[in-house]
C-alpha cells in the first residue's frame, strides 16, 4: 500500500527516528555542491542534483581505521579493533543509480572473504531512495536507463519516495522499509490514487528526460578484440590522469591498506586507491605493468563494462554520469564505449 | 587549583630548531660550554644551511606535533655559502604569509640570524620563543587535533 | 565584438599551414564535443584534423599542460634528442604559462610555435551549466556562442537565449592583467582592450577575517579535498618528474588517509611550490571536483610575490624564477 508524507513533515520524521538512535545521512548543500554528511538539526535538501560523492562513502569510508597497533619498546605486542557499532544507519535521499552501484559494492565485499568493516555497516542501514524527478534530475549526463536502471528503480532500496510538489510518495519495499513507517506513525498517511498515478507520471517524465544513451549490446565483444587497438592511444591522450573518475564512481572500491604513525600511536587503515594513479600499479621491483595514462583508462572502461560482469556477475557502470559531468578534459564513457565499437566495425 | 590549570602546568611545549652548521649551532654550542641557561623545550636539529630548509620541513614539524618552530642561520651577507640565508629569507617569510593566512599564526614559526659567536643571543632567543609559546598553548591545527 | 567563426578560420588556417610544411609535429588546440557545452583539447596531427579545431569562449583548459608532456617526452638511450616543434593554441593567459616554463627551462623557444588568441573573457562552465538550467538535456547539443556586445547569444540544438557576459565570466577573467599573448608568432584577431589593474580585492574578505574564522573556513573547505590530485594533475607548471606527493622512498611526506591533517599539507605544499610561479590560469579550481577555492590560495601568494619581492610571474623570460634568486634588500622584518 503506498503512502504519502507531506514535505514540512520531514524534519519531525528525521527527529523521530534520531532519537530512535538512528544515524542519519542526508545530503546537504555545501558551496555549491552536495555532500551525504551525517545530518545534525539541519533540514536535508530535499531537491538536489545527485551528490559530488557517492554515497558510498557511508558504508566505505574514504578512510577507515581498521585497528590500532599496540607498541612497547619498539616491538609491535597486539593490535586492537576498534568496537563495531551497532547502532542503526539510515540514508536518507539517495539517488537509485547509486544504490544500483551498493549492489557491486555488496557482491564484491562478500566474493570470497565477508569483509566485517563493509558488511557490518550495511547490515545496519536502512535506505530511503529519492526517485529522480524533474528538474533537477536527470542531469545532462545521465544514462541510467542505458545501463538496465531506471529514474525510480527500487534495487537495493528499502523505501522509495517520489517527489509530486508538495509531498512524496511513499513506497516501502522491505521489512526495514515497514520499521520506518513504523516509527513514521501518524506522519505517514494512504495516499491516493491520484497521487500515485502522479508519481508514476512524474518518473515517466524523468526517464524521458534521459537524453544521453548507450547501447550496451555488442561492447563485450569489442573491448575483447580491441585491447591492443590504436584507438585507446587516441582518447586518452588528453587524460590528465587524475583519479576524479574513480574517486566519484558509486561502484568503484579499489582501496589501499597502510600502517601510519601518527604521534607514536601507530595503526593501520585503509584509503581509496585508485587505478587511474601512477603509482596504482607499481611493483617493488619498480616495473609498471601500466605505465602510460592509455593503459589506466582502458583499464577503468574494461573493468566496468569486462571485468565486473566476468568477476561479479554485474555490470559495473550504474550510468550516474559523474565520470562524465566530473571529467576536466571531456572523457566520455559513453563516447569511448561506442567508438570501441565503431572501430570493432 | 582547578584542573584546567593542572592541565596547563604539565604542559611542556615541543619546540624544533633548525639551526645552521656554521653559525647558529655553533652559537647554541657556546651557550651551552659558556653555561648559560635556557628552557630545554628546544630540539634541535643541524642543517648545513638555513637556504636547506624546505617549508615542507616546516609544516611536517607543525603536522607531527611541533608547538613551535625555530629557524636560524648567519646574518646577512655572513652566509657560509654567500647566499644560502637570502634564499632562506625568501621562502621562508612567505610561508609565514601563507600559514597566517591559513589561520594558523605565524608567530608559532621564528626566524633569527645568530651568528657564532652569539652564545648570549641564542640563549636569548630560545628563552623568549619559548615564552611566548607557552603563552599560546598547544598547537593543535596543523595537527588534525580537536 | 568579436566574430569567434573567423577567429576559427584564422587558427585552422594557420595549424594547417604549419602541419603541410611540417613546422610543427602537431597542433594542440581546442575541439568541440558534440555533448559536452565546453570545448575540449585536441590535438591536430594532420592538415586534414585542423578542419575540427574550435573556437570560442569556451574553450576553458590550459593546453600548456600537454605542450610540458612533449617536452618532457625522452628518446630513448642512444637516439638523438627530440627537435621537433609543437604548435599550440593559446590564451593571453595562457601564453604567460609558457613564458614561465621558458623561465624555467621546460620549453625550448625554437620548439614551440604559438598562435595567441586576442579574444575576449573565457567562461565559467558552471555559470553556464546554470545558465542553461531550462534547456531540456536533450537540447543541449551543439552549443555555440556568438558575440553580441553585452551579450552571447548561445545556439543550441533547436532553440537559442541570450545571457549577459558577466553572467558567465570566470573568475579568473575579472581579475585578469593580460588581454594579448605575451609571446606568440602568431596573433590571431585584432583589438586593444583596456589593462586593468588588478587590486586582489576577491580574497580581501578572507584577509579581514579573524584568525580562527579564518581556520574555521579552510578547515572546512580541506575537509573536502578527496585527495584527487586533479589539481595537481591539471596544473602546467606541475610537471616535476616524481611528484612529492607519490614518492614513497625515501620517505612518504603525506600520508594517504583523507582528513584535515593531510589535506592541509598537501595544499600548503602545492601553492608554496607554486609561489612566484602561478600565473592564475585557474584550472587547478575548475577541475576540482569539490569546489575547494584553491586560487584562493595561489591568489595570495601572488600578492605576497608582488608586494615583497615585486615578483609578477609570466611576463619576462629572461627573469630569473623568484626562488632561484634573491634581493639583498628583501624585506625580512620578522626575523629576529
Amino acid at each position: 500500500m503506498a503512502k504519502m508524507i507531506k514535505k514540512d513533515k520531514v524534519r519531525e520524521l528525521l527527529d523521530k527516528l534520531a532519537n530512535e538512535k538512528f544515524d542519519i545521512f542526508a545530503p546537504i548543500g555545501e558551496d555549491g555542491i552536495t555532500l551525504y554528511r551525517k545530518l545534525g538539526a539541519e533540514t536535508p535538501l530535499l531537491n538536489f542534483q545527485n551528490s559530488s560523492k557517492p554515497p558510498k562513502e557511508i558504508f566505505f569510508p574514504q578512510t577507515e581505521k581498521m585497528f590500532d597497533i599496540t607498541v612497547e619498546n619498539h616491538r609491535l605486542v597486539g593490535a586492537t579493533e576498534p568496537p563495531m557499532a551497532s547502532n542503526p544507519i539510515l540514508l536518507f535521499g539517495a539517488r537509485p543509480c547509486d544504490m544500483r552501484a551498493m549492489k557491486v559494492l555488496d557482491a564484491l565485499f562478500t566474493w570470497d572473504y565477508t569483509d566485517p568493516y563493509y558488511v557490518n555497516k550495511r547490515e545496519r542501514s536502512t535506505v530511503i531512495s529519492f526517485a529522480c524527478t524533474l528538474p533537477d534530475m536527470p542531469r545532462e549526463s545521465c544514462f541510467c536507463t542505458s545501463v538496465g536502471g531506471a529514474t525510480d528503480s527500487r534495487e537495493g532500496a528499502d523505501m522509495l519516495w517520489t517527489d509530486i510538489g508538495s509531498e512524496f510518495v511513499v513506497e516501502s519495499l522491505t521489512d526495514k522499509g515497514g520499521k520506518i513507517l513504523e516509527l513514521g506513525g501518524n506522519l505517514f498517511t494512504e495516499a491516493t490514487p491520484d497521487m500515485q498515478a502522479k508519481a508514476k507520471q512524474v518518473s515517466q517524465e524523468a526517464t524521458e528526460a534521459i537524453s544521453r544513451k548507450l547501447d550496451t549490446e555488442g561492447v563485450k565483444e569489442a573491448l575483447e578484440a580491441t585491447f591492443d587497438n590504436a584507438y585507446w592511444d587516441e582518447f586518452s591522450a588528453r587524460c590528465l590522469g587524475c583519479g576524479i573518475c574513480t574517486l566519484l564512481c558509486p561502484t568503484c572500491h579499489c582501496f589501499d591498506i597502510n600502517d601510519l604513525v601518527v604521534e607514536g600511536k601507530a595503526s593501520r587503515e585503509r584509503t581509496w586507491d585508485s587505478c587511474q594513479f601512477t603509482y596504482y600499479t607499481i611493483h617493488a621491483s619498480n616495473h609498471n605493468p601500466r605505465p602510460v595514462k592509455k593503459h589506466r583508462q582502458r583499464n577503468r572502461i574494461y573493468h566496468k563494462f569486462l571485468y565486473s560482469e566476468k568477476n561479479l556477475g554485474l555490470l559495473g557502470c550504474v550510468g550516474c554520469g559523474r565520470c562524465i559531468y566530473g571529467c576536466p578534459v571531456n572523457i566520455d564513457i559513453i563516447e569511448v564505449v561506442e567508438g570501441a565499437k565503431e572501430v570493432l566495425k | 587549583m582547578t584542573q584546567e590549570n593542572e592541565a596547563k602546568d604539565e604542559w611542556e611545549p615541543k619546540i624544533i630548531g633548525f639551526l645552521c652548521n656554521w653559525c647558529s649551532y655553533t652559537g647554541a654550542d657556546l651557550a651551552g660550554t659558556s653555561r648559560l641557561q635556557y628552557p630545554p623545550n628546544i630540539r634541535i636539529i643541524k642543517v648545513m644551511c638555513s637556504g636547506r630548509v624546505n617549508p615542507q620541513f616546516i609544516l611536517k614539524a607543525f603536522q607531527e606535533g611541533a608547538d613551535g618552530i625555530l629557524v636560524s642561520g648567519c646574518h646577512p651577507g655572513d652566509c657560509h655559502y654567500i647566499e644560502g640565508n637570502y634564499h632562506a629569507r625568501r621562502k621562508l617569510t612567505l610561508l609565514m604569509d601563507l600559514l597566517d593566512y591559513m589561520g594558523v599564526d605565524s608567530k608559532r614559526f621564528q626566524m633569527s640570524w645568530v651568528s657564532a659567536s652569539e652564545g648570549q643571543k641564542f640563549a636569548e632567543v630560545v628563552t623568549t620563543f619559548t615564552n611566548q609559546i607557552k603563552e599560546m598553548g598547544p598547537q593543535t591545527k596543523l595537527r588534525g587535533v580537536k | 565584438m568579436i566574430d569567434f567563426k573567423a577567429l576559427e578560420a584564422e587558427i585552422k588556417a594557420t595549424a594547417k599551414k604549419w602541419l603541410e610544411s611540417g613546422e610543427v609535429k602537431f597542433v594542440i588546440g581546442y575541439e568541440k564535443s558534440p555533448e559536452s557545452p565546453i570545448a575540449r583539447p585536441f590535438f591536430a596531427h594532420t592538415p586534414e584534423d585542423t578542419e575540427k579545431l574550435y573556437w570560442g569562449p569556451d574553450c576553458i583548459n590550459n593546453l600548456t599542460l600537454y605542450l610540458v608532456e612533449e617536452m618532457k617526452k625522452k628518446p630513448k638511450k642512444g637516439q638523438p634528442p627530440f627537435t621537433h616543434a609543437v604548435g599550440i593554441v593559446v590564451k593571453p593567459c595562457d601564453s604567460r604559462t609558457i613564458v614561465e616554463l621558458m623561465k624555467e627551462h621546460m620549453v625550448p623557444r625554437e620548439r614551440v610555435k604559438i598562435i595567441g588568441v586576442i579574444s575576449e573573457e573565457s567562461i565559467n562552465p558552471d555559470k553556464l551549466y546554470l545558465a542553461l538550467k531550462n534547456v531540456p538535456a536533450s537540447q543541449r547539443r551543439n552549443i555555440r556562442f556568438h558575440d553580441a556586445g553585452e551579450n552571447f547569444r548561445i545556439t543550441y540544438q533547436g532553440g537559442e537565449l541570450s545571457v549577459p557576459k558577466k553572467e558567465l565570466e570566470a573568475d579568473k577573467c575579472k581579475v585578469c592583467v593580460v588581454h594579448k599573448a605575451v609571446i606568440a608568432d602568431v596573433f590571431v584577431g585584432t583589438g586593444e582592450i583596456e589593462f586593468k589593474p588588478d587590486d586582489f580585492s576577491d580574497i580581501k574578505e578572507l584577509e579581514e577575517m579573524s584568525e580562527e574564522e579564518r581556520w574555521k573556513y579552510w578547515e572546512q573547505q580541506m575537509s573536502r579535498c578527496v585527495r584527487c590530485y586533479a589539481c595537481r594533475d591539471a596544473c602546467p607548471l606541475c610537471y616535476c618528474e616524481e611528484c612529492v606527493f607519490d614518492r614513497e622512498k625515501p620517505y612518504r611526506w603525506v600520508e594517504k588517509s583523507v582528513q584535515v591533517r593531510e589535506n592541509s599539507f598537501y595544499h600548503l605544499v602545492r601553492a608554496m611550490h607554486l609561489a612566484g610561479r602561478c600565473i592564475d590560469c585557474g584550472e587547478c579550481q575548475r577541475v576540482c571536483p569539490m569546489e575547494i577555492p584553491i586560487r584562493q590560495l595561489n591568489r595570495f601568494l601572488i600578492k605576497k610575490a608582488k608586494d615583497r619581492f615585486k615578483v609578477f610571474s609570466g611576463m619576462n623570460a629572461e627573469e630569473k624564477p623568484m626562488f632561484g634568486t634573491y634581493d639583498l634588500d628583501d624585506p625580512g622584518e620578522e626575523i629576529k
